[in-house]
């Protein structure tokens, strides 16, 4: 792609997750220590995948075989954090400026280790994509179009967002031991990580739109099971 | 350093010694020295070393201003130029650029 | 306590780093569906025209540095390129165009228009037919180094020379010779870009990037000079001077020995040189040159095997006459080797230099020089040649007279006096204007050869046909064919030697081996694994491409040079008795010994050959002359650009609407992702009801 197309790209796929870091995130240290940490998380659970992939050499062509288990690792790894970062409240109490809201509100914790996992999911993503296409050309010469680029941002943006949504969710859970939103987050993860499979036949409005759709449903749960509601929401946008 | 813990005489000291480094052809360290000390020069309520930091303060950000446009002079010469100083300009590069004259 | 803080950051940060290279080996190592594949189309079995400098001006073509990259346009007529310079709308542009159109005119269009950034010339099949000439050396090759007025209105050698060869053109130019790959890119263009011409820069196109970038502009001066400035941080090479070897072998030692690894020279010689040139070139990375030079190179092997079998040792003995085959390399290029040679000559640094002192060889000078013969193109000529000459003196036309007389009745030579065609020759006759030399060709005033110096001078230039005969039945190859011109050219050479070394007249009934011009022919226009080359030597099979015949840069030796410098060894050589083996045998300058078959015809027998053949250093005087006075114009001055890769491919360029749209996305989207997440995070409090005070559940 372009140099054009490259800053094009680049700026859907992170303008939001940059925007959402500087206003939320990098006031307090140990919010950047917690996003750093999730991030690392959810590298190891791609570590662990990506050895099962080269370990079962038979199903290595099938994509799927890898993706569902790759899920699975991330939505392991997930918790295995969240184990953590309970048995770590203690502590970070001790050094947090703002220990009363970190702690207080379970949801700000559960938000950055989200975004963590989102940010380093959506570079992962998009990294080889876009690595592997510095250059004068676009896609579309030999197979796919030249919405490629936009789409894969668009989708890698998509998980990013998701992530954050799914870790609120998820964290909510198993304070709560709500199995049902456990068992949401995995299913809608594996339904949408389906999806994308999708993209090898270039169906992407195929994917794009029930992956916005999901988002927007997600979203709208972790939205009120942090404490948000129509009311609020009403109230905050009547409120001049 | 944090200049707020710093004495006067020591800060004018400082101011001094940067100033008097700069010499060796160093304006970058004159220009540190401006915008180092630019607040306990200008903005500080008055104090007896004060006008001493101000003088170095100013000569300092001369200096720099001085090196600043002597080398953009200069690059700006060479640039142009240097396609047709031929060897002159060759010997004087470090690194010739592949594919131009 | 940010200090307290760093540390972990740190630490995780770099495991993070760790991990993230070991994930990329991973992904990397198993994922054979990249992208880029899916991008880029690589375009094989190309030839860039690269850049060569002399002491004042640089030719050839250069890429920009990243690669130039332009809009695919297959032209199949003139017309095509007249629209696509006057109309076209998506510039910058690479033409796709056929050899034939590719003349000065075209060429200066194209540079005007400025709508183009690169050039793919292509081969296809009805334009090779049509294709009368197709030649970019100069209309007089080598103006400036050779004899002045030689070259003029009656006598314009190189007639439909377009110099294009020697101007500097401002985009790459690349040649194809594939017509698979030509297909692809005439396939893209039809698909997205031979349609609605108003509105071609809206859409994306299919583009071709060519990557041929060099180092070295200017000249040769301010290259060398640059590439040995040693206060340079980045010591870049920027040119190498052209040169290979010339190589030069005597029909008989030059002498006597060796005896105790030592020799006797054999003083106060007269020597007879048959030369030939040994190089061609072409606006390409791709050479082709059967009827210059390869029928003189022929010529001159086939003439070293005659005259071994019919002028007997004794007779060159007695007479102090020997006879010295020399191939110059570089002529192409303001006749490097020659100049070289005469450099050397002058100096007595030939054969060898310090010969003198170290007394391996005798000393070799102009002045010991009878007769210099030159065999020059063939190809075009069934029995009729030319004899071209400037100096009155009674050998050369002495030697023409016998020429003459032995022709009879296969070929008709022609006396052309005052007429020399460009030829090391005039490198010896600048210097030395009465050096008794001659040259045979094809041609009277203008070359016969309408390929020279290009890419189609190829064995059908000749109508060279290969016959695989090993036995001497003359009937199997046709008298007409160029085999027998050459086989019949070299007896009467032969012949005529004999006559000039032992002033009798020469009655045997001994035939030039015309089987042995048919090999040689075929070694280096068809397959260089042919007889001779497995003769000479026991190495690994070669690529069935003849061997290029580009001279090359100085450090490089071309397969060209060794494997003739071999066959010349092999034919001029002695056979030793008794050894069969002598790859122990000691190697001096003036003898080597190598295993050799005993001919084409049996491979399987090994001999041990005394070989007389050497090579000399075919690099202009101007390179190792440390003040030498770049301006004189004295001795060639040529030297190739260094590059880093040449490649072609073809891909979709993007167009500039849906760049626009990418960029604007990408910026609505950040935009509106600060306002909205600054819009939450201001009013949290509002929208998100603080959780009630429950005891949270501190494990699950």
């Amino acid at each position: 792609m372009t140099v054009v197309e490259f800053f094009g790209c680049t700026l859907l796929a992170f303008g939001p997750p940059f925007a959402m870091f500087i206003f939320t995130i990098v006031h307090d240290p140990v919010r950047i220590i917690i996003l750093i940490a999730a991030a690392f998380f959810w590298l190891l659970s791609l570590l662990l995948s990506s050895l099962l992939w080269f370990a079962v050499v038979p199903l290595r062509k099938d994509l799927a075989f890898g993706l569902v288990f790759a899920v699975l690792f991330q939505e392991a790894f997930r918790f295995l954090i969240y184990k953590i970062l309970r048995k770590a409240e203690h502590g970070l109490k001790k050094i947090t400026d703002d220990s009363a809201t970190l702690i207080e509100n379970k949801h700000i914790l559960a938000y950055v280790s989200g975004l963590g996992f989102g940010i380093m999911s959506g570079a992962f993503s998009l990294v080889n994509v876009i690595a592997d296409s510095l250059g004068p050309g676009t896609m579309g010469l030999k197979s796919g179009t030249e919405m490629f680029f936009l789409t894969s941002s668009a989708i890698g943006l998509c998980f990013i967002l998701l992530h954050t949504f799914w870790s609120v969710l998820y964290f909510n859970a198993f304070d709560n031991k709500n199995k049902f939103q456990i068992s949401f987050v995995v299913v809608s993860h594996l339904l949408v990580s389906c999806l994308t499979l999708l993209n090898r036949y270039q169906y992407y409005s195929a994917c794009i739109v029930p992956l916005y759709v999901i988002l927007a449903v997600t979203g709208c749960y972790a939205f009120k099971v942090a404490g948000g509601s129509y009311a609020s929401f009403k109230v905050c946008i009547s409120f001049k | 350093m944090d200049l707020a813990k710093v004495s006067n005489e020591k800060k004018l000291d400082l101011c001094r010694w940067y100033f008097r480094i700069g010499f060796a052809l160093l304006p970058f360290v004159w220009a540190v020295n401006a915008i180092w000390f630019f607040n306990e020069a200008f903005r500080k309520p008055e104090y007896a070393e004060q006008k001493h930091i101000k003088k170095y303060v100013i000569f300092s950000a001369m200096g720099s201003a001085i090196w600043l446009v002597l080398l953009i002079t200069w690059v700006t010469i060479f640039q142009l130029n240097r396609a047709n100083w031929g060897e002159t300009a060759d010997y004087i590069s470090f690194i010739i650029p592949l594919g131009t004259p | 306590m940010t200090d307290v803080l760093m540390k972990p950051i740190m630490t995780i940060m770099g495991i993070f780093i760790i991990h993230f290279f070991i994930m990329l080996q991973l992904i990397g190592g198993g994922n054979g569906e990249r992208t880029k594949d899916q991008m880029y189309e690589k375009i094989d079995g190309s030839s860039a025209c690269y850049r060569r400098l002399n002491a004042t001006h640089q030719i050839g073509c250069s890429s920009n540095r990243g690669g130039s990259t332009g809009t695919i346009h297959v032209c199949d007529s003139k017309r095509d390129l007249n629209f696509l310079l006057v109309n076209g709308t998506a510039f910058p542009y690479i033409p796709v165009l056929p050899v034939k159109y590719f003349n000065v005119e075209n060429l200066e269009r194209m540079i005007e228009s400025k709508k183009v950034s690169g050039l793919v010339l292509h081969l296809n099949n009805e334009t090779l037919k049509s294709l009368d000439y197709f030649t970019h050396d100069y209309q007089c090759p080598n103006p400036y180094s050779s004899l002045t007025d030689t070259c003029n209105e009656v006598s314009t050698w190189n007639p439909y020379g377009t110099g294009l060869l020697y101007r500097d053109i401002p985009f790459p130019i690349f040649y194809i010779d594939s017509y698979e790959e030509v297909l692809k890119m005439r396939n893209c263009f039809e698909k997205f870009n031979n349609f609605s011409y108003e509105s071609q820069s809206d859409r994306s196109l299919c583009s071709l990037e060519l990557k041929s970038f060099m180092y070295a502009t200017t000249n040769t001066p301010t290259c060398r000079r640059r590439s040995n400035i040693i206060t340079n941080l980045n010591p870049v090479k920027f040119c190498d001077p052209l040169g290979d070897s010339n190589i030069w072998a005597s029909l008989y030692p030059l002498a006597d020995g060796p005896r105790r690894n030592e020799t006797k020279p054999l003083k106060d010689y007269k020597y007879i040189i048959i030369s030939a040139r040994l190089d061609a070139t072409s606006m390409f990375d791709k050479t082709s040159g059967a009827n210059s030079p390869v029928t003189g190179i022929v010529t001159l092997l086939t003439v070293a095997k005659y005259l071994k079998e019919i002028l007997p040792i004794e007779i060159v003995r007695e007479k102090k006459t020997n006879i010295l085959f020399i191939l110059f390399n570089g002529e192409t290029y303001d006749y490097i080797g020659s100049q070289r040679m005469l450099f050397d000559m002058l100096k007595g640094y030939f054969p060898l230099k310090g010969a003198a002192e170290d007394n391996i060889l005798p000393v070799i000078r102009p002045e010991n020089v009878s007769l210099f013969i030159e065999v020059s193109q063939l190809g075009n000529s069934k029995d009729r040649l030319f004899v071209h000459h400037l100096t009155k003196g009674n050998e050369v036309l002495g030697f023409y007279e016998k020429l003459v007389e032995y022709g009879k009745p296969l070929l008709k030579f022609d006396n052309v006096s005052d007429s020399l065609p460009p030829a090391s020759l005039h490198t010896f006759m600048k210097k030395i204007p009465t050096f008794p030399g001659l040259l045979i060709a094809d041609h009277k005033h203008s070359y016969s050869n309408h390929f020279y110096n290009s890419i189609f001078d190829n064995s059908t230039n000749i109508g060279f046909q290969y016959y695989d005969v090993l036995e001497n039945d003359d009937i199997s190859i046709p008298t007409d064919s160029i085999q027998q011109l050459i086989a019949n050219l070299s007896e009467t050479i032969g012949k005529s030697v004999f006559e000039e070394v032992s002033q009798t007249k020469y009655n045997g009934v001994e035939r030039a081996d015309v089987i042995l011009a048919n090999e040689l022919l075929y070694c280096y226009l068809e397959d260089p694994n042919c007889r001779v080359h497995r003769a000479i030597q026991r190495g690994n099979k070669l690529p069935k491409i003849p061997f290029s015949l580009y001279v090359g840069v100085d450090h490089v030796t071309n397969f060209m040079t060794s494997f003739t410098s071999l066959t010349l060894g092999w034919l001029t050589g002695v056979v030793e008795k008794g050894d069969v083996n002598c790859t122990n045998k000691p190697r001096n300058y003036a003898f080597k010994f190598y295993n050799m078959s005993k001919s084409i015809v049996d491979l399987n027998t090994t001999l041990c050959y005394k070989i007389t053949m050497n090579t000399t250093e075919a690099v202009s005087p101007a390179f190792i002359m440390p003040d030498y006075n770049w301006t004189s114009g004295e001795f060639s001055t040529w030297s190739e650009s260094t590059w880093s890769e040449i490649n072609v491919r073809m891909f979709l360029k993007p167009s500039a609407a849906h760049e626009k749209m990418s960029i604007a996305i990408g910026c609505i989207s950040v935009i509106f992702s600060f306002i909205l997440v600054y819009f939450v995070k201001s009013r949290s409090h509002i929208l998100f009801t603080p959780p009630l005070p429950t005891e949270a559940p501190t494990d699950c």
